[in-house]
């Protein structure tokens, strides 16, 4: 990959982000030194074909060439989809005698106190395709109970004549001592090789024994399609001249080789929000904002992260469909409120949003297309903040009176007038959001009032100054294409990977040899590392490691991450870092208390060239409105003509003073009253309040 | 003390206003979590947290286990009946654990309450309660079958300031520590408890600042109302009948059965309950403080009739519960109470039976009870003393559509188990097996959830060992023609020529090296007649392990 683009000849930079609504496909062509845009409607099940005909297209469109692509990233549902919709190839699971209904007693927890008739979903793999065999380790990873060979392979022979493709194999304590999983992994190679196996020794070597069979399952659930599609994928891209490697997003933000993907597909759930969250600061970046919020609300949903100092926030132990995954992924919390989320009075009288949503299909009532209940974007309309005539996505224009129609019926049930319900609907949606954002600082000990809020979506932009206000943020960015926020993303991030190893011990001062056993686990981590790398395909001038050791007071069951120099290990020294951390984080440590270690972590990330992916040029000329629009700021505010402008007239290097409504294709942005807008030179907006 | 009124609020705002002070019992919840020591609070999430309004009224809770409502609720009306207003000021925090002046429902959760002050006057209060792992007492934990008054039960704390000024009273401290097995420990839960009333008091405050103490104390209130009124609503839909519902319960300390009863009847959108022909006090630690029969009844009605109804004290007035001085239900001093939740899951079956024939739509068959189990000792690997607590599930009840969820925490308990390996790691102990009691679930068209097995083997040269259970001998019944779940069993090394079944209830027992303790927790009861049950899923039972090939053909008929 070159340094700087030359433009005697044409490179593209493709990235590719399938989100709920539209794919996004995003040229960089580095000759031209711009950002060229596709969207198209996501079909409603994730297939190669509909990727490929978009690529296709992009590429055509913009006379680009397959053999001009250096660089070709994905983001895809794919494997959420597979695990949402339970479609999927029969999996078994093995285990250990007398522990195979683990996945079904999960942690014997009910989904909601309060209600009888909550269920969890079943588990992804049913009970009579769970097999238990003679086998034990114990915690020391001493051999209690041998593994019989002959047991192993007449089971793995009886899964193949039933039609099982995929299964995970997760034995007690293969994390300390992972050779009865191996075993498995070897006989299968010889007797069964047409089984994908999913060994949890490989995919999480820590203890915990519910959460680490639950990934596993979930791996080897989704690996039939997710390979499928992959391979599928790499095929047609294959035809169409392309020679870059696929790469694809993962949970925690990075990228990885589609070798890799199809190894591991857990890592790919969640990719959609953290592409997102890796676009969203490349971004700020580019805007001088070093601590930021992303806030990304679509048409059901609005996802927000809060950045601890200036990096992403990151989530060891997370669920998806209610199902556990212990996996490094990046902490994006999602509230069921956005555009399409539905306003309703409840049995006690009082108004709610959410969190059933009309979706994209019929849409809120102003899609015209069938849906009758008062939205968000409906709510919108009636203030004023979306336009009478705007366009809506796919060409869609807005119908007015069915919009109105929607609120005053609602507003009616309500005993209230039409602009008071539709901004009450407004209110009690920036509330939930500027809730949640308020609670996750909370929880982590973050300081709101530094932070940038960062609005994208489609409807990011027209609640992130509210949001702001309420929370008393005082500046919030909004990209120049909000809507390609995630697809930027899956350009401007880098690949990473994350490992971890559970080995109990008491660490002692006494006994600074301690640290061999430390060092010793590191190298087992730098191993896998040294795997991993191996399969990616990308250049990279530099491997960045960072080592950590998971900590707690004996007695204890929860542990807190602790940063190690890799090439300075004292025990002492880690001891007394970990009071401190203990102190920070909850208030107060214990100087006689025994600390243990219980995980090592080793994260790595590449070093890459990434193209500039400078948006856009600056733009002469005066601002001028193209109109104005009466827009009601809420309950309490008077109706007034806010002056409006199209978003791609507005000059580089500019500023004004709100308030405002901000259009373009796919997002309207609000700016408040006494809010200024600072236009940078790649288009971006930085909405502040003059002091 | 000048005290900040109530202002009329409308109700865009009271959604506004009330889902902001449940973000904020959210964030002192997780902040106790975050803060505390014992693995009770930090992995098991026994612990609540609770905002009110100036009159005393909880108008949000946050918590795992609903039984902390009835810990809570009651917390500022007793505050204001023991201190006059002058004497509570900025920065006082005031405990009790007493669960006989109507707060706490057991002395090892003690309640920690503070005023919170806007603009130089009371704008409203927050709590939080935690179950630690000690409180001193007969036994370590507090928590013991066979304790006969509340005097071997713990420390008993009457409500006193615990921290003037934000800083601990020093002598109510020295009292304390000096109670305690684990003072250090228990410290530092009482920190996390000062730091999530912390959080909630700049929270509560920052809620003020944006509206004005009148404002939001207007609509907590109205909050509340609405609570209330869901209920009503939901009450006055149902038939004007009386329903009553029988059981008997074990009695760890002799052999005579006793009995709950209560009689059900909504009128005029109030829910009478009374208790009337329950049997006396329990000898041993079994008796429910009122505060936790209240607290069961809400919980059924709340789960049975509108799961959404937010957790304040609204949905409480509509209750009209009679617990006659002096029985099972409502103790009086020096009545123990300590394992009150092993009895509230009965309890909580019995509120359900009447329930479920006044809203046969939502019935809940009888459930499986949990079993606890206490185990110390000195751990041979490392030398040092350790104990360790755990619960495991029963099954849950058969449902009107659907089956009984297997291994599952109901009614008024929500705690986590342990996981396997990092017990294993830390404890001389192995785990034989951790799994489903096939023939456990009550038959029925819809079939009881299972119980679970699980066998512990000692791998140290002696360990104590306390047992604790409830429906040993009397089984969780089914409904509607479905059968009973099975009953629970400890049973000392199983599958060998030494197997002996061990009593219901075990206390401080010892046991070597070797030895294998099967807990097999009971099953819930079944739904319809069995032989109705489909024929596929009887079959999908069977290949499951979850049902015996002769419980098919003799019982489903299959």
């Amino acid at each position: 990959m070159s340094k700087r683009p030359e433009s005697s000849r044409s490179e593209y930079w493709v990235g590719i982000d399938i989100g709920g609504t539209f794919t996004d496909i995003v040229l960089y062509d580095a000759g031209k030194d711009e950002i060229l845009a596709y969207k198209t409607p996501t079909p409603a099940s994730t297939r190669a074909e509909a990727v490929l005909t978009g690529l296709r297209t992009a590429l055509a469109r913009h006379g680009a060439k397959g053999a001009e692509v250096v660089f070709l990233g994905h983001g895809t549902t794919v494997a959420t989809n597979a695990l949402l919709t339970r479609e999927a190839l029969p999996t078994a699971v093995l285990t250990t005698r007398g522990f195979g209904d683990v996945l079904e007693i999960r942690r014997q927890t009910r989904r909601n106190t309060f209600d009888y008739y909550a269920d969890f979903p079943p588990p992804l793999v049913p009970r009579t395709d769970v097999a238990e065999l003679d086998e034990r380790m114990d915690a020391a990873g001493e051999v209690v109970v041998p593994l019989r060979r002959d047991e192993v392979a007449e089971t793995l022979r009886s899964l193949v004549a039933r039609g099982i493709r995929s299964v995970a194999v997760c034995f007690l304590h293969s994390y300390a001592n992972p050779a009865h999983e191996r075993e498995v992994g070897e006989i299968a190679r010889a007797c069964a090789p047409e089984l994908l196996l999913s060994l949890s020794c490989d995919l999480v070597p820590e203890f915990r024994e519910y959460e680490r069979m639950s990934t596993t399952v979930i791996n080897a659930f989704v690996r039939p399609a997710v390979s499928a599609y992959l391979s599928r994928l790499e095929e047609g891209v294959g035809q169409l001249g392309i020679e870059a490697p696929l790469v694809v997003v993962q949970g925690n933000g990075g990228l990885m080789s589609s070798e890799t993907a199809k190894r591991q597909p857990v890592a790919m759930i969640r990719s959609g929000p953290a592409a997102g969250v890796a676009g969203a600061a490349f971004v700020a970046d580019l805007a001088g904002q070093k601590r930021i919020i992303t806030l990304d609300i679509g048409g059901t949903s609005a996802d927000v992260s809060v950045f601890e100092g200036e990096t992403p926030s990151v989530v060891r132990d997370w669920e998806v469909s209610t199902f556990p995954v212990k996996w490094t992924a990046l902490d994006v919390r999602s509230i069921g409120a956005g555009g399409g989320s539905i306003a309703w009075v409840d049995s006690g009288g009082l108004l709610k949003v959410g969190p059933d949503s009309a979706g994209a299909d019929p849409g809120p009532a102003c899609y015209g297309r069938g849906g009758t209940r008062a939205t968000v974007t409906d709510a919108h309309l009636v203030l004023g903040r979306i336009g009478p005539d705007a366009v809506l996505g796919d060409s869609l224009r807005v119908d007015s009176r069915r919009g109105y129609e929607a609120v005053g019926a609602l507003a009616a049930q309500l005993g209230r007038p039409d602009q008071e319900t539709a901004a009450g609907i407004i209110e009690i949606v920036n509330a939930a959001i500027a809730q949640e954002v308020h609670f996750i600082c909370a929880e982590k000990g973050l300081n709101i009032r530094d932070y940038t809020l960062v609005a994208y979506g489609g409807a990011g932009p027209l609640h992130a100054a509210q949001v702001a206000e309420e929370l008393g943020i005082g500046k919030v960015l909004v990209p120049y294409w909000p809507g390609l926020v995630c697809a930027l993303g899956v350009l401007a991030t880098v690949p990473k990977a994350d490992f971890a190893m559970t080995h109990l011990v008491s660490l002692s001062p006494d006994e600074p040899a301690q640290a061999d056993v430390i060092k010793g686990l590191f190298g087992e981590l730098d191993l896998r590392a040294g795997n991993w790398l191996r399969e990616q395909k990308i250049p990279s001038r530099a491997v960045r490691r960072s080592w950590s050791l998971d900590m707690r007071y004996r007695g204890q069951n929860y542990e807190l991450a602790v940063d190690v120099p890799a090439t300075d290990v004292r025990i002492d020294a880690l001891v007394e870092s970990f009071h401190r951390r203990h102190e920070e984080a909850y208030g107060y440590s214990s100087a006689r208390g025994v600390v243990q270690c219980v995980h090592a972590r080793l994260t790595i990330a590449l070093e890459v060239d990434h193209p500039p992916l400078r948006q856009r040029q600056p733009v002469g000329g005066d601002l001028v409105a193209k109109g104005q629009r009466d827009v009601c700021l809420g309950r309490g505010h008077k109706v007034r003509p806010y002056p409006v402008y199209e978003r791609d007239r507005i000059p580089g290097n500019s500023s004004f003073l709100g308030p405002a409504i901000i259009e373009q294709m796919d997002t309207t942005t609000l700016v408040l009253p006494g809010q200024r807008a600072q236009v940078d030179r790649w288009g971006n907006i930085l909405l502040e309040f003059e002091r | 003390m000048e005290a900040a009124g109530h202002k009329p609020v409308d109700p865009i705002l009271v959604e506004v206003i009330g889902n902001r002070l449940q973000t904020v019992c959210r964030e002192m919840l997780v902040s106790l979590i975050r803060a505390a020591f014992s693995t009770n609070i930090k992995e098991r999430y026994d612990c609540g947290t609770g905002v009110f309004d100036i009159d005393g009224d909880q108008v949000a809770l946050a918590a795992y286990p609903p039984l902390h409502m009835g810990g809570m609720r009651g917390i500022v009306r007793l505050l204001r009946a023991e201190y006059p207003p002058e004497e509570i000021r900025p920065g006082d925090m005031f405990i009790t654990n007493d669960p006989y002046v109507g707060v706490s429902t057991h002395l090892p959760d003690p309640v920690l309450v503070a005023p919170v002050f806007f603009s130089d006057r009371l704008a409203g209060f927050v709590a939080s309660v935690a179950h630690h792992a000690d409180i001193g007492g007969r036994v370590p934990g507090g928590q013991a079958p066979d304790s006969r008054s509340i005097f071997e039960e713990g420390f008993r704390i009457p409500l006193v300031r615990l921290f003037a000024d934000h800083k601990p009273v020093p002598d109510i401290h020295k009292i304390l520590r000096t109670n305690v097995r684990n003072p250090d420990e228990r410290e530092m839960d009482l920190r996390a408890q000062f730091a999530a009333n912390f959080v909630g008091i700049r929270g509560y405050q920052e809620v003020c600042q944006r509206y004005g103490d009148e404002v939001v104390n207007g609509a907590g209130r109205a909050w509340v109302d609405y609570s209330e009124a869901r209920l009503r609503d939901k009450l006055r839909q149902l038939p004007d009948i009386v329903c009553s519902h029988e059981e008997r319960v074990e009695n760890d300390l002799d052999d005579k059965p006793v009995t709950f009863r209560v009689t059900v009847q909504s009128k005029d959108g109030l829910l009478h309950a009374d208790f009337e022909g329950t049997s006396r006090a329990f000898e041993g630690a079994k008796n429910i403080p009122l505060s936790a029969t209240v607290a069961t009844v809400w919980m059924v009605v709340k789960s049975m009739l509108d799961p959404q109804i937010p957790a304040s004290e609204g949905a409480f007035r509509p209750l009209r519960v009679v617990a006659p001085p002096g029985t099972i239900v409502n103790p009086v001093p020096p009545s123990a109470v300590g394992e009150r939740a092993l009895s509230c899951q009965v309890l909580a079956d019995v509120v359900m039976g009447a329930m479920s024939k006044l809203v046969p739509e939502r019935a809940l068959a009888e459930c499986g009870p949990h079993h606890g189990i206490n185990i110390s000792g000195i751990n041979p690997r490392t030398g040092r003393f350790f104990a360790n607590h755990e619960s495991f599930a029963g099954g849950m009840g058969a449902r009107r559509t659907k089956d009984g969820v297997s291994a599952c925490r109901v009614h008024i308990a929500g705690s986590a188990n342990l996981p396997v390996e990092p017990l294993e790691a830390e404890l001389p102990i192995l785990i034989r097996r951790y799994d489903l009691r096939r023939d456990s679930g009550g038959p029925g068209r819809f079939r009881g959830g299972l119980g679970l097995r699980r066998d512990i083997e000692v791998r140290a040269d002696e360990v104590r060992v306390t047992l604790r259970s409830e429906r040993q001998m009397i089984p969780a019944f089914g409904i509607g023609g479905g059968a009973a779940g099975a009953t629970g069993e400890f049973i000392l090394n199983p599958d060998t020529d030494r197997e002996t079944r061990l009593p219901i209830f075990v206390s401080n027992r010892r046991f070597a090296r070797g030895d294998v303790i099967s807990v097999r927790t009971p099953g819930g009861g079944g739904y319809g007649n069995p032989r109705e049950r489909p024929r596929e899923l009887v079959a999908q039972d069977v290949r499951s392990g979850y049902v015996s090939p002769a419980a098919a053909r003799d019982i489903y008929g299959a």
